[in-house]
């Protein structure tokens, strides 16, 4: 087969078996380097597109106004208004389900007025039945397994002020436009009116859904524009209390996949670059062997393009097998990370096709960048004269003299080290492109610790800053003394202190609402929360006055906030203005201000209530724990308190953990690609080096030096590198 | 069948040109980090076809920078080198690449066979070059020319499967592969046995008989009997 191919061909080939090991690291190189692009881009590819379907199927409401009882006949009514396109109505219940003896977990119940005909913020049956009946409820797929549930099963339900009820888990839907519930360690759950009012709520819908017609509008002119609404609803006898818009056209995890994404493009592009890199150094070495026969190929008569065309030839192999090697790797590999992270998500990916263009992108840069990383070696070995070409052993002739570093290492070191030093320093070109090389491999392996180490420790942090194992939050404010008290009746409960909380909605300058956040309360003295990780300003403090602290996912949705600035709140139906005094980091927290329990209560003119108890467990291990939020909810049941939800922290800090594990996990496994790419950058110097000076080890030998001394030689100029 | 009868039918006699070497007042200069250094200087020098001339004198005399010169594998400083009616001092380098795969075929001292094509496909890879000789005919010429020089047996073998002699008689057949007009050869016996290095000599002799324009640097101190000429040259200039 070889005998049909034109001579020329036949040495590619033969030269290439010939170097085998060199051949084989340099397809290694570039298929890590399209590897690396590959992944990013296949996978940026998918989920991109597939979460912009995922998120469109929903149609998401433009904006929800909460009002009072909505009919058929008014939601005609804003349906025919000029500026609105489409209208739904639902209610959201907070409530709470059981998923164990004593054991609640949070739920946000939907009302859905009619199961067959969602116009806005939609969702898909899953699995098992749909529609729901009257007694019976779907759950997000992804919440099955924060409720403990299984299809078929009877769940109990409870909302505020209302006992239990039984309800039968009839099937899964999938809602991609809802934060995936493992995140939020709370459950979804889809009920009709009949249900709710079985569970002793008020059936009527209080949500107005609507999109408008204009959808290039941005989230203030959406506000706006419902703003609108609201005072003609005003008009029409529906009072308006909040109004919530979301980022428009945005998937509410479009933040979070950014993040991902980003780590996956910075990793990419380094393990390319760094591939990039190798290659040259590669291509370099293979030429400096071929130095000599480039010349007898010119004394025999060939020109510098039948030269570099034979050159080309062997790279374009190199990169034609580094792509056959890499290319698949990168669509699998970037497959399984849009699988991935669309689980981590909670969307659906309904094709995981890779649009040609991108494959188009990966096969240029295959065949491309090889040959253009090897044109610099190539144009120049094909240069070369044929005088220079047949003396060549890859010494420079322009030498530069001994510097005066190496005079005085000359004093303090021994010769053999002297030249291990010099050696190294021989192709500069070459030792920065290694050096270059090796720094960037161990950056990125550095800054792939110190993210995971930060983020461990923000959350060490963030965790020792929260004294307490429980936290348990009351559907109403009650006397303090009171819930102190059943708290203590609790066997194992060593420490008890009640809070202040509420969810509140800051009221903005021209008189709309933002949306809505917690507020926690401590005592001013508390000795169960001491100061959050603080990124600016100052923790709360005694007699503090209207002043409160915002933790960063605030600011990050409220940008415009500032430390030293007035942020008026609305608490239960009240408006007050306060100082933001500073801002603490809280990782994968929801929006949240902290102001004292004296300040809130100063404020709303409430003298001794609370409507949160955080509870120290004796001892403090899991499984005590465990047992006293157990006891808890059967006290508080027992006497009438109705909780609203609680919370372990070691259950919360578990999830927090297990995202921040997957990260920091992917992120080492990108860095020690990485590492790897620098290792064999550092290898591929290492071995030209040596390989160009086969002749100097040779007179090195016959001058006396045994093959320790020359390995010593050898090894000091690789650590000289290396340092 | 004599050898002399077998290598006039392979190689043909060159068309008469004027001269196939022609040097006027050729100087050779370099630089070096310890200053400048004559490696020739006022160098005239007429080759006729059919010649046989030996470039002889100590190391350093110059004898190599001579015959890279007449190659185009270097280039003058100073005077011209008129190689078979070309002024290749004023070629570049492409071009002069070119012009040698026809017109001069080069031996070296140390073979310089490429080591990962058989002796044949070394052959093949000269012709490919240069296009000079049809594509249907290379082949055979390749076969030709190793039966012509005695390794006909070794075509298929790597070059680091054959002894030096084997593997110079390779790299002369080689230099022949395009049927250049002149052939150059830097101490082409330096690396070779006595015994090899008298039946290369002969071949030398064999290819100016029939035409050919042999210019060859050498050590060697028995060639008299092979050579029409010898030059000997000494500090760069010939005495």
């Amino acid at each position: 087969m070889l005998k049909k191919l034109p001579s020329a061909w036949r040495k590619v080939l033969r030269d290439l078996w010939l170097n085998k090991a060199r051949a084989f690291l340099v397809i290694l190189s570039i298929a890590i380097g399209i590897f690396g692009l590959g992944l990013v881009a296949n996978s940026y590819a998918i989920l991109v597109r597939e979460m912009d379907v995922n998120y469109l199927r929903t149609n998401p409401a433009a904006a929800t106004l909460y009002t009072t009882d909505l009919d058929d006949d008014f939601l005609q009514q804003v349906k025919n208004l000029p500026q609105v396109d489409e209208v739904e109505s639902r209610r959201l219940i907070i409530g709470r389900v059981q998923t164990g003896e004593n054991e609640w977990k949070t739920i946000w119940l939907f009302v859905i007025e009619d199961f067959g005909n969602l116009r806005l913020d939609r969702f898909s049956p899953e699995a098992g039945q749909y529609p729901a009946k009257t007694g019976e409820i779907l759950l997000e797929r992804d919440a099955l397994k924060v409720a403990n549930a299984e299809i078929g099963q009877t769940l109990g339900v409870k909302i505020p002020n209302a006992t239990p009820a039984p309800l039968r888990l009839v099937g899964s839907v999938h809602a991609p436009g809802l934060a995936p519930a493992w995140m939020e360690n709370f459950a979804y759950g889809f009920i009709t009116r009949e249900t709710l009012a079985l569970l002793g709520g008020d059936p009527t819908l209080n949500e107005l859904k609507v999109t408008f017609v204009d959808k290039s509008l941005n989230q203030t002119a959406v506000r706006s524009t419902a703003t609108d609404l609201r005072i003609w609803m005003e008009t029409q006898g529906y009072p308006v209390s909040r109004i919530e818009v979301p980022k428009p056209g945005k998937h509410p995890h479009a933040t979070q996949m950014a993040t991902l994404l980003f780590l996956l493009e910075v990793f990419g592009v380094i393990a390319l670059l760094l591939s990039a890199v190798l290659v040259v150094n590669m291509i370099t070495a293979l030429l400096a062997q071929q130095i000599r026969q480039i010349g007898v190929m010119k004394a025999i008569g060939a020109n510098a393009r039948q030269v570099t065309g034979i050159y080309y030839g062997m790279v374009l192999i190199l990169g034609l097998t580094g792509l056959l090697v890499g290319l698949p790797l990168a669509i699998l590999a970037g497959r399984a990370y849009a699988a991935f992270a669309s689980k981590l998500l909670n969307f659906q990916i309904f094709s995981d096709a890779i649009p040609w263009p991108y494959l188009a992108l990966q096969v240029l840069v295959g065949l491309l960048a090889p040959v253009l990383a090897a044109s610099y070696p190539i144009l120049r070995g094909s240069r070369i004269s044929v005088r220079e070409a047949m003396s060549d052993y890859g010494i420079s002739q322009k030498s530069a003299g001994v510097s005066s570093f190496t005079r005085l290492m000359r004093k303090i070191a021994n010769r053999p080290f002297v030249l291990s030093l010099r050696n190294t320093f021989r192709q500069r070109g070459r030792l920065l492109l290694t050096l270059g090389t090796l720094a960037v491999g161990g950056a990125g392996f550095i800054v792939a610790m110190n993210v995971s180490a930060s983020a461990s420790s923000t959350v060490d942090a963030e965790f020792a800053a929260q004294k307490y194992d429980i936290q348990t939050v009351f559907s109403f404010p009650y006397p303090e003394q009171e819930l102190e008290q059943q708290a203590k009746a609790v066997a194992g409960v060593a420490r008890v202190e009640s809070w202040g909380s509420a969810q509140v909605v800051r009221v903005l300058d021209n008189g709309t609402e933002s949306n809505k956040f917690r507020l926690l309360a401590p005592p001013e003295r508390t000795v169960l929360m001491t100061t959050l990780p603080l990124l600016e300003g100052r923790w709360l403090a005694v007699d503090d006055g209207n002043v409160l602290v915002a933790n960063h996912a605030l600011l990050a949705a409220q940008p415009d906030l500032k430390i030293g600035g007035p942020i008026t709140l609305r608490i239960a139906g009240k408006e007050t203005t306060w100082k933001l005094v500073g801002v603490v980091q809280e990782m994968m927290f929801p929006p949240t201000v902290y102001m004292t329990k004296e300040s809130l209560n100063a404020a709303m003119g409430w003298d001794g209530l609370a409507s949160t108890l955080v509870v120290v467990a004796n001892p403090r291990d899991a499984e005590t724990v465990v047992q006293v939020s157990r006891r808890l909810e059967s006290q508080f049941a027992g006497s009438g308190l109705d909780v609203y939800g609680s919370v372990r922290m070691a259950d919360y800090r578990k999830v927090i953990e297990d995202h921040l594990l997957v990260l920091s996990t992917f992120l080492v496994l990108m860095s020690v690609l990485v590492l790897l790419v620098g290792g064999l950058g550092l290898a591929s110097t290492m071995s030209i080096n040596i390989l160009e000076r086969t002749r100097e080890i040779g007179v090195l030998r016959a001058i006396g030096a045994s093959s320790g001394s020359i390995l010593k030689i050898i090894v000091a100029e690789g650590a000289i590198i290396g340092t | 069948m004599s050898m002399l009868q077998l290598h006039q039918a392979k190689i043909s006699a060159p068309v008469e040109i004027a001269r196939p070497i022609e040097l006027r007042g050729v100087g050779k200069e370099y630089k070096t980090p310890a200053g400048s250094f004559v490696a020739l200087r006022g160098i005239d020098l007429d080759v006729q076809p059919g010649e046989f001339v030996a470039v002889i004198g100590k190391s350093g005399s110059g004898k190599s920078t001579l015959l890279n010169l007449l190659a185009g594998i270097d280039r003058p400083t100073a005077g011209e080198v008129i190689v078979n009616g070309a002024p290749i001092h004023k070629f570049s380098e492409d071009q002069v690449a070119v012009w040698r795969g026809r017109n001069i075929g080069v031996v070296f001292q140390f073979f310089q066979l490429l080591p990962t094509l058989t002796v044949q496909e070394n052959l093949l890879l000269a012709m490919d070059f240069c296009g000079a000789i049809p594509s249907n005919r290379r082949e055979g010429r390749a076969s030709e020319l190793l039966e012509l020089v005695g390794v006909a047996d070794q075509a298929d073998k790597l070059p680091s499967a054959l002894s030096g002699g084997q593997q110079q008689r390779a790299a002369i057949a080689r230099a022949l592969s395009n049927d250049p007009p002149v052939l150059v050869a830097d101490e082409p016996t330096g690396n070779l046995d006595t015994a090899n290095a008298k039946s290369v000599l002969e071949l030398f002799q064999q290819f100016s008989q029939s035409g050919k324009t042999v210019l060859m640097v050498t050590h060697e101190r028995e060639i008299s009997q092979y050579v029409t000429r010898s030059i000997r040259l000494a500090d760069g200039q010939i005495v």
